[in-house]
Order: C-alpha cells, then sequence, then structure tokens
C-alpha cells in the first residue's frame, strides 16, 4: 500500500535527519583523531532511502538547524551557522546525497557503483565546502583546498569504505 | 523598572511565529546584505530587543563559544597573510582585516537575533511557522515538514542514549584494542542503526495505526487563536 | 577480590552520582545491590570497569588500581548492561560471542573454544547461527552474558539481569546465574525485586542516593529492607503477617 510506505519512509527520512545531527556528536578515535560521522550517515541515507527520501533527510536536517532547533553541534547556530565559514559543507549536503541516492538507484547495486557513487557524492561536498570558505575567509584556492579538503579525505575513505558493509546489512531492515 | 521591562518578554512570546519569522527573514536579509549604516541600525535594535528581553547569557554560552571560534578564523585568515614558502612570513593585511571585521559583525548580528527568536519563540511554534511558509511553496506538502521536524527532535535524543549504550558495552568487551578503523566504524555504526531503525518502524506503525494522514488540515498555526 | 575505598562520584551536571563508598567483595562472593532508580547502583558498576572514572577514592581489583590497566580490569570484571539489545553488535549469536575474544586478539582456536564454551554455559549452542535479534527476551540477555563470559572474566556484574522479562525468562536467566556462581565466578547484581535472588545470595548491600545504607547476609537484612525503597520478598511480608 502506498500510504503505509510512504509513512515508513518518512520515519526512516526524520531518523536519518536525527543521524546526520547526531554524527556531528558522535567521533570515533582513530589514533588520536576523532572522526565525526556526519557525512557516514549522509552517504548511508544515500544509498538506503535512495535519491528522493535522502533529500528529505538532509533538507530536513538543515531546515531545523536554520530555524534555530538544536540539532547543530556547538549550540544554536541558525542561520549564522550557513554564513559561517562550514556552511558550504552543510549545504553540500543536499545535491551529495541527491547524486549518491541517483546513482545508487540507477546502477547495479554493487559496491563498485556505490563506492563511485559516493566518491561523487564526496567531491560535490568538498566543491561547495572550500568554495563557501574561500569566499568567507578570502584565502586562495590553494590554501582554502589545503585546509578544508585535503585533511578530510583519509577520514571520509574510511567511511566510505565502511558504509559497504553497512548498507549490505541494512538492506533487509529497511522495507521500502 | 525592571518589572516594566519584563513585561515585553510574555508579550512577544505570545505574538505570533509568522510575524515572528517573517521579521526574522527581514533581519537576516537586511544584515547579509546591508552596508555600515544598516548595521549600526541594526545592532543597536538587537542590543535594545536584548535588554528589553533579558536573555540569560548562561543559556547562550555554548553558542557563544562556537561562533567565538568562527570569527576567529574567519578574521585571522582574512587580515593574515601567510606565506607557506621558507622563510615563513606573516603579512598584516589593513583592508582584509576591516573586511573581515564587517563580516564577523554580520555572523555576530545573525546569531544574536537568532537567540532572541528562539528565547521568545516555542519549538511547537516554530514548527508551525515553518509548515506555514512552505505552504505555498508547490511540490513541498507542509504537513510532512513539521511532522518530520518533529520526528527529527524526537529522535535526536534517543540516538544519542543509544550511541551511549553501545559505546560502553563495546569497550567492556574492549573494543579499544581494535586499531582497524573500518571495523569500528561499522561496529559502531551497525547496532546504533539496526536499533534506531527498529524504532521508527515502530512509530510508524504507531503513527499509521492512530490514522495519521499528510491530507488532513496542518495542526499548529489554524488551532492557535 | 574487588577493594573499593572511599568512592566518591560527581556528574559533570553538578549531581553526585556516589558518596564515600568503601566495599569490600570477595571472591566468590554473590552479591546483590538493591535501590531505587537513581541510587546510584549503575554508576558504582560503570566505575568497576573504568567506564567512569571516580572523583575520590580508588577501586582496586586484586590489589590493582582500575585507572592503572583499564584493559585489564575490563577482562576481569565482566559488566552485562540492562539493555540487552544495545550490546548485541554480531550478525549471528556466535559472532556476537566471539566479539570480545577477537577484540583481545586471541588465536582462531582460543576463539572457537571461548565461544563453545560460553555458547554451552549459557544453553545458546543450539542457536549459534541465529540472527540476534530474532531471540526471545531471555535467550537475547543469556546472549549477553555469553559476550561478557566469553572474556573469561571471573567476576561477574549484571545490572538489572531480569528487568523487562516474562516468567520463562527469568527463569531462564536465573538458572544461567546460579550455575555460574557454583562454578566458583564472584556475581555481583543489581535488582528492585529480591524475590528473584533470595534464594542464591549470600549478601545484600542497599544503596540510597549514592551511598551504601546497609551492608550484610541477605536473610538478616531482609526485614528492613523497604527504608531504602526495595520490595520486600513476599516470603517475608507473610510471614510477618
Amino acid at each position: 500500500m502506498k500510504s503505509t510506505s510512504q509513512i515508513r519512509m518518512m520515519a526512516y527520512a526524520s531518523l536519518f535527519a536525527a543521524l546526520i545531527a547526531a554524527g556531528a556528536f558522535l567521533a570515533i578515535p582513530i589514533g588520536v583523531v576523532p572522526i565525526v560521522l556526519q557525512n557516514l550517515f549522509v552517504f548511508l541515507a544515500g544509498l538506503l532511502l535512495g535519491k528522493r527520501w535522502g533529500l528529505w533527510s538532509v533538507a530536513i536536517y538543515l531546515l531545523t538547524g536554520a530555524v534555530g532547533l538544536p540539532v547543530f553541534a556547538g549550540g544554536a547556530g541558525g542561520i549564522a551557522r550557513f554564513a559561517g565559514p562550514t556552511g558550504g559543507y552543510l549545504l553540500g549536503y543536499l545535491p551529495a546525497v541527491w547524486l549518491i541516492g541517483w546513482i545508487s538507484e540507477n546502477t547495479r547495486k554493487t559496491p563498485s557503483f556505490q563506492v563511485a557513487a559516493m566518491i561523487a557524492g564526496s567531491l560535490v561536498v568538498y566543491a561547495c565546502g572550500v568554495s563557501w570558505l574561500k569566499t568567507v575567509t578570502h584565502m586562495s584556492w590553494h590554501k582554502a583546498i589545503v585546509a578544508g579538503c585535503y585533511p578530510f579525505i583519509p577520514g571520509d575513505a574510511l567511511k566510505i569504505a565502511a558504509a559497504i558493509p553497512i548498507a549490505r546489512a541494512l538492506k533487509g531492515i529497511v522495507r521500502k | 523598572m525592571f518589572s516594566e521591562h519584563a513585561s515585553i518578554k510574555p508579550f512577544a512570546s505570545r505574538m505570533d511565529a509568522r510575524i515572528k519569522i517573517f521579521c526574522m527573514i527581514l533581519a537576516s536579509v537586511a544584515v547579509i546584505l546591508g552596508n555600515r549604516a544598516v548595521l549600526v541600525a541594526l545592532s543597536g535594535g538587537c542590543l535594545i530587543l536584548w535588554s528589553l528581553i533579558r536573555i540569560q547569557v548562561r543559556h547562550v554560552f555554548r553558542s557563544m563559544i562556537c561562533l567565538g571560534a568562527m570569527l576567529g578564523v574567519i578574521f585571522l585568515t582574512r587580515s593574515l597573510t601567510l606565506s607557506f614558502s621558507w622563510p615563513l612570513a606573516i603579512s598584516w593585511d589593513a583592508a582584509g582585516a576591516t573586511d573581515g571585521l564587517m563580516t564577523c559583525w554580520r555572523l555576530i548580528l545573525l546569531m544574536f537575533f537568532g537567540l532572541l527568536w528562539l528565547a521568545v519563540t516555542s519549538h511547537a511554534d516554530i514548527r508551525a511557522a515553518v509548515a506555514w511558509l512552505c505552504k505555498p511553496v508547490p511540490g513541498i506538502p507542509e504537513k510532512r515538514v513539521a511532522t518530520m521536524m518533529s520526528l527529527t527532535l524526537r529522535f535526536l535524543p534517543l540516538i544519542m542514549d543509544q550511541a551511549a549504550a553501545t559505546s560502553e558495552a563495546q569497550q567492556s568487551r574492549c573494543i579499544q584494542n581494535r586499531r582497524n578503523p573500518i571495523y569500528r566504524f561499522t561496529k559502531f555504526s551497525m547496532p546504533l542503526l539496526c536499533r534506531t531503525l527498529e524504532t521508527a518502524d515502530r512509530l510508524a506503525d504507531a503513527m499509521e495505526s492512530r490514522c495519521y494522514s499528510e491530507n488532513y488540515r496542518t495542526p499548529g498555526t489554524e488551532n492557535r487563536k | 577480590m574487588i577493594e573499593i575505598r572511599s568512592l566518591s562520584h560527581r556528574f559533570p551536571d553538578g549531581t553526585q552520582g556516589l558518596e564515600d563508598i568503601s566495599l569490600t567483595i570477595r571472591s566468590g562472593e554473590f552479591v546483590v545491590i538493591a535501590g531505587c532508580n537513581g541510587s546510584g547502583k549503575t554508576t558504582l558498576f560503570r566505575h568497576l570497569n573504568g567506564l567512569l572514572k571516580p572523583d575520590a577514592g580508588d577501586i582496586l581489583i586484586d590489589g590493582i588500581p582500575v585507572a592503572a590497566d583499564i584493559l585489564r580490569a575490563r577482562q576481569r570484571v565482566g559488566l552485562v548492561f540492562q539493555d540487552a539489545d544495545s550490546q548485541i553488535v554480531g550478525e549471528t549469536v556466535y559472532a556476537d560471542v566471539a566479539f570480545g575474544p577477537e577484540n583481545l586478539c586471541l588465536s582462531p582456536d582460543e576463539i572457537r573454544r571461548r565461544v563453545t564454551i560460553a555458547l554451552n554455559l549459557v544453553g545458546l549452542e543450539h542457536l549459534a547461527d541465529q540472527r540476534p535479534h530474532r531471540l526471545s527476551g531471555g535467550e537475547k540477555r543469556r546472549l549477553a552474558i555469553a559476550g561478557i563470559l566469553a572474556m573469561e572474566s571471573p567476576i561477574l556484574v549484571l545490572d538489572e539481569p531480569f528487568s523487562n522479562l516474562d516468567y520463562p525468562g527469568i527463569l531462564q536467566v536465573q538458572s544461567c546465574i546460579a550455575a555460574l556462581h557454583a562454578q566458583g565466578r564472584t556475581i555481583i547484581l543489581s535488582t528492585h525485586d529480591l524475590d528473584k535472588v533470595a534464594g542464591y545470595a549470600s549478601r545484600l548491600i542497599l544503596m540510597r542516593q549514592g551511598r551504601v545504607i546497609q551492608d550484610g547476609p541477605l536473610e538478616a537484612l531482609l526485614q528492613n529492607v523497604e527504608a531504602a525503597g526495595v520490595k520486600m520478598p513476599c516470603r517475608c511480608v507473610m510471614k510477618r503477617r
């Protein structure tokens, strides 16, 4: 039945919006560096929920934060968070999750395609994040990339690798 | 004198959230686009409102720290130019510094307006106002937006508790002995996701059994008056 | 042996979790810790294997402070949490029990040996290939216990092991704990319901508001448990009438 699955997907998408919000607080210590899980949940939202509901979950997360409800790390942020140096990464999640969902819906669901989808999604996040970082801080492109992209690549690569087994195991639980 | 002042807060809280959100949007646009004169005027207005509503600084302390770090980064990167070639040289850029100060000013104002809005608007009103704003946008069911926002806020503490429980149980079984980060990510996320997805499933069933449907009237804005 | 010396803990929000607790628990004892919600039982348990750090005082496990070697403390003291579901990580019952020994980087043969023994002890060997969320409440609780047994901890700490279980589930967990005690393990468990442990336990510690208010042989203390907000076992109530 259509409405049944719609309510279920709505609950899942809200859950992922909350997971993305929680992901900014949850960190796994790798060596001495804690790595936050936020974009892992963005990847999973795209892979598990598809482009439409993945987009909903990120949009709800951003909207909830934008109007000042407490979902952003570091207290109430609201609009100021988007205008700040890291706002581009947050907005970049929107096209990224759609792209990941679109690629994984329109290709065979093999790990290689999923990895490609997540790499494409990450590139979109970096593109938005770094260009906004450059605009806000007036750094040169080179410096903006050194500060806003390179340090995150190893962590993101690990998260992409972890997302594959997680997505496979959860496929059966997420009822569409 | 203070008792007289304190009476504005209940008034502001009773004000329709739609008017307040409209004011917020106007103020934000003005803060982002305005020149120095506009900023001075807005800062004055913001200060007056702050003193009238008397927000307790204690509550907003965490937001302030985060904002402070953000501002520091912006100001330093704009005013200082660091050359990475040897010898390391740092040069001061006066035009960049003024520019950076302006940006910081705008951000501070945005943040303070945001805190004002939060101080006088309940979460339920915020959701209702957002849903009302979404109504004229085609293709976006405003009831779904409001429901999903409240579900998200409901899930968030649940996820944090679940994450803490999972992390403690795994520490008790010596997970910190494992160095492989992919293993750590997977073993941490899997139980968290399984458990919370089950909760979402039960919630969806409960909503359906109570006849949730997007075709009914939006709760909140209409019923409020 | 566990020695707790004037242990105090204050939570970051300022509330006092534990206040000046001193206890000695000898090997092979079966200790019940009872008290209302919020009396500090779980907080105390978290200190026993280093999940929380004391603000004052210290805890010695066989003479060595917990803080000096947390990994050792976690192997010596196995902590079974109240919510079984959040402890289960494996995709099968077998994989879940193997999680702890794998983290200890043991050889595959040793892991297999430990998992088999642990599953036999809790009586889940026939379900080794099942998916954990198919299990019943009592089976899940026993799986959580097996996961800790595979660490070969001589001291087992169980937080509310009977909560949310149906009657058969309670019986399963009861007999499982009794059997483990009979094998010489030290058992420390918390409960609101003394009926479920009255026949097995030897010592009762009553807690209220982060303090130990009574400590002694179970039978001797049963008459004044209600002062700590714990329900008196039915048979004592009958006797009194």
